[in-house]
């Protein structure tokens, strides 16, 4: 407990008081020479030495004592003027004073100490306090790197290279690593065999006592991710305080290197898993989906093929019709599933700008129009919409999917409606069709990639599931990705008294400004 | 006078397919399958009393890339080309488009969707050899660049003049989809080539002022996230 604090002035460094004291003491010697006793007087000057050995090393205050009994004996003990001592008593008298002085004075050293090491305890926790946090803000490993090198350079007062693993130490030595500072030769062997030891080397570690440097391994729970070198040709020897504390700074960076292997981990493995159930989707889709179609173009095909002599022209017209419809219907599943493989890899390629969802509507309707030209479509957009912040492409994709999949799961002579709903903060639109609907156990999964709804259909289930699914491929997928990829929501609705509306919920966010110019072009 | 096609495309099939379906349709087809005869077709064509009328490229070629033969044709002559490719990638196609390729057809398309876009590109050599297109007719609207009046069902439409200056732009390119980036460049300016959403207020108001249902356009037609194509016109 530093006793400076209690009593702020003076300070334990301050050396001016013991001599205040001790001034004190001999005026009052002097003063009360006579008036008192020799053994009184001799209590003032024990309490002098006490006191001022409070502001003073050991050796000095037993110094200065030695010389104030001298002083004492030769000014106040009979007889007078001389060193020498008539009584008894007084002997024991001046040995009592001497010591009370040494004790009082090893005494405050050993505090002084204590208050010492406590401020350097302080300081180097405040000091890996302040490194942890800058571990935190840079998680460039390099960066972090250097800032352990320039700390360790400070604490130390030496020269630190920095040996960083951040894949973890090989037992045969191998891996990504590399090198801050500018050690060479033994030293680089050193701080591999350092890290790979996960231990410290060099003076005062109790190995390789003989080496002019000191190895210190960043220690991360079971392994090293590196090591630190302090090479210090002619500087003091670290203490053992010291090193501890830079032993601490470097684990820090293990830890905190250790902790980001594992994240990179945790990543790849999350990643390698997903790649895996994306091949799995893409084999699936290929193998369950892609057969039908090209049973029937096949088909078609080879009917012309071998017997178009035989057939007459409106037959091969239809044939030829087959042909052109499953290479479309081919070639739309293709599209869906590249693209399903596309935004489940990463959301790397979508270009969002502020689009007008009516020209997009658009677009996909006049397309859709053209595919099916007896089809009743109707459409209903409020005038004055808001902009919606999305990838123009990818929204086209999903409204050509969800029109296509009213078409075909409603009967030809109904209709199909579209209809943009504006909300406040929010556009929905709405795919209505007049077909048989969706049964509520499948509202959800009609928008999971094949194999994910028939692992988990019964089996009882599985014919519907088939059913339902022909032809659809990964269409409802895909429109549930796009819609993730823009932070939409979409679901299916029940129409009364049947059929299904698809619904998708597109937020609108604070539109973009509108520049004077444009007015006034 | 018989219109003179070069087709570059390296699958034999669908070179065979397309080569046959041109020249029944009245086309005379020189077939190429790499970039270099291509090149060496271009040269002596080119150079010769009977020039080419339009290059029909491929891109994706064993000895180059269609891209770099597009460049390469347009820095040379002035032939219009159509590119078809199965890169379903739309900054690429984009790219092209910018880069002065006339028109863009990704694969699979059917024969009718290639003679209709090759129509058109043809019609356009104009905008290059002879005086651009000034009039233009479909449905009920009728442009008149030349005399700067736009009539629909017979009546005079009024425009503003960023207004008729954006359909002027589309007008003399009827037919052919034109990109963001060259309409925002040749009616605003080249400072604005990346506010969209001027292009997207103003087509919304010329739809309005032309277009029977604004929803669901017949002559400004949107290709998303490429750009926008006017009906082909029936002048």
């Amino acid at each position: 407990m530093p006793f400076s604090r209690r009593f702020s002035v003076p300070t334990f460094e301050a050396r001016w008081p013991a001599w205040v004291i001790w001034l004190c003491a001999w005026v009052l010697l002097w003063a009360l020479d006579g008036v008192l006793s020799l053994g009184n007087l001799a209590l003032l000057l024990v309490l002098a030495s006490a006191l001022a050995g409070v502001w003073l090393s050991a050796l000095a205050s037993v110094g200065i004592s030695a010389v104030c009994v001298l002083m004492f004996n030769w000014f106040f003990v009979e007889p007078r003027y001389t060193f020498n001592v008539h009584l008894h008593q007084d002997v024991l008298l001046l040995i009592t004073m001497m010591g009370v002085s040494v004790v009082v004075s090893y005494l405050m050293a050993r505090l002084r100490m204590a208050a010492e090491l406590e401020s350097q305890h302080a300081e180097a926790s405040e000091r890996l306090r302040a490194l942890s946090e800058q571990f935190r803000e840079t998680p460039d490993v390099l960066q972090q790197g250097q800032q352990l090198q320039a700390l360790m350079a400070h604490v130390a007062a030496c020269d630190v290279s920095v040996l960083l693993l951040p894949e973890g130490v090989a037992e045969d030595g191998t891996g990504h690593s590399q090198l801050l500072g500018n050690a060479h030769g033994q030293n680089v062997q050193g701080l591999w065999a350092c890290a790979q030891q996960f231990g410290a080397l060099g003076p005062g570690t109790g190995r390789h006592e003989n080496q002019h440097t000191v190895f210190l391994p960043l220690r991360g729970r079971t392994r090293a991710y590196g090591a630190a070198a302090l090479t210090g040709a002619g500087v003091r020897p670290l203490t053992i305080f010291q090193r501890e504390v830079l032993q601490q700074a470097c684990d820090l960076l293990g830890l905190d290197m250790e902790r980001a292997q594992t994240l990179r981990l945790a990543q790849r493995a999350q990643d390698e898993v997903q790649s895996q159930s994306l091949r799995n989707t893409l084999l699936t889709s290929v193998s369950h989906d892609y057969r039908t179609p090209l049973a029937n173009l096949m088909g078609a095909a080879s009917v012309i093929h071998e017997q178009a002599a035989r057939l007459s022209t409106e037959k091969i017209t239809n044939l030829a019709q087959t042909v052109v419809d499953e290479a479309q219907h081919l070639n739309r599943m293709t599209t869906n599933t590249l693209q399903l493989a596309r935004l489940d890899t990463g959301p790397l390629h979508i270009k969002k700008d502020w689009e007008s969802l009516q020209e997009i509507l658009g677009s996909v309707l006049l397309k859709a129009r053209q595919r099916h030209a007896q089809r009743r479509i109707t459409v209903t957009v409020p005038e004055g919409l808001p902009w919606v912040y999305c990838d123009a492409i990818l929204l086209a994709q999903l409204f050509d999917n969800l029109i296509e999949n009213a078409i075909k799961y409603s009967p030809d002579d109904t209709p199909i409606d579209i209809q943009v709903v504006s909300q406040p903060k929010a556009l929905v639109v709405r795919v209505i069709d007049q077909g048989p609907g969706i049964a509520d156990a499948w509202k959800d999964k009609v928008f999971q990639p094949f194999e994910r709804v028939l692992g988990k259909a019964a089996h009882a289930d599985a014919t519907h599931a088939s059913q339902l699914r022909r032809g659809m491929g990964v269409g409802l997928a895909v429109c549930k990705a796009i819609a993730k990829v823009h932070d939409a929501r979409i679901w299916v609705e029940d129409r009364q008294p049947h059929g299904a509306i698809m619904c998708l919920q597109l937020s609108v966010l604070q539109q973009p400004p509108m520049l004077a110019e444009i007015s006034n072009p | 006078m018989t219109l003179k096609v070069l087709l570059v495309e390296d699958d034999r099939d669908l070179r065979h397919t397309l080569s046959d379906a041109l020249r029944v349709e009245g086309y005379d087809v020189i077939v190429s399958s790499s970039a270099a005869d291509a090149h060496a077709v271009l040269r002596h064509s080119m150079t010769s009393g009977d020039p080419l009328d339009l290059l029909v490229l491929d891109l994706g070629l064993p000895d180059g890339d269609g891209g770099d033969v597009l460049r390469s044709v347009r820095a040379h002559y002035a032939l219009p080309i159509l590119i078809i490719s199965a890169r379903h990638d739309d900054a690429n196609k984009v790219a092209l488009l910018d880069a002065g390729a006339d028109d863009y057809l990704v694969k699979p398309f059917s024969i009718s969707e290639l003679l209709a876009r090759m129509r058109v590109t043809l019609r356009h050599r104009g905008t290059v050899v002879l005086a651009p297109q000034t009039q233009y007719r479909c449905g009920s609207v009728d442009i008149d660049l030349a005399k700067h009046t736009v009539h629909r069902a017979g009546e005079a439409v009024h425009l503003t003049p960023t207004e008729f200056k954006l359909l002027a732009r589309l007008v003399r390119q009827a037919g052919q989809v034109v990109t963001h980036r060259q309409l925002l460049m040749d009616v605003w300016g080249a400072e604005h080539v990346d506010q969209t959403q001027y292009l997207r207020l103003y087509m919304g108001q010329l739809r309005a002022k032309l277009e029977l249902n604004p929803t669901e356009p017949s002559l400004l037609l949107t290709e998303p996230g490429v750009g926008y194509r006017l009906a082909e016109s029936v002048v």
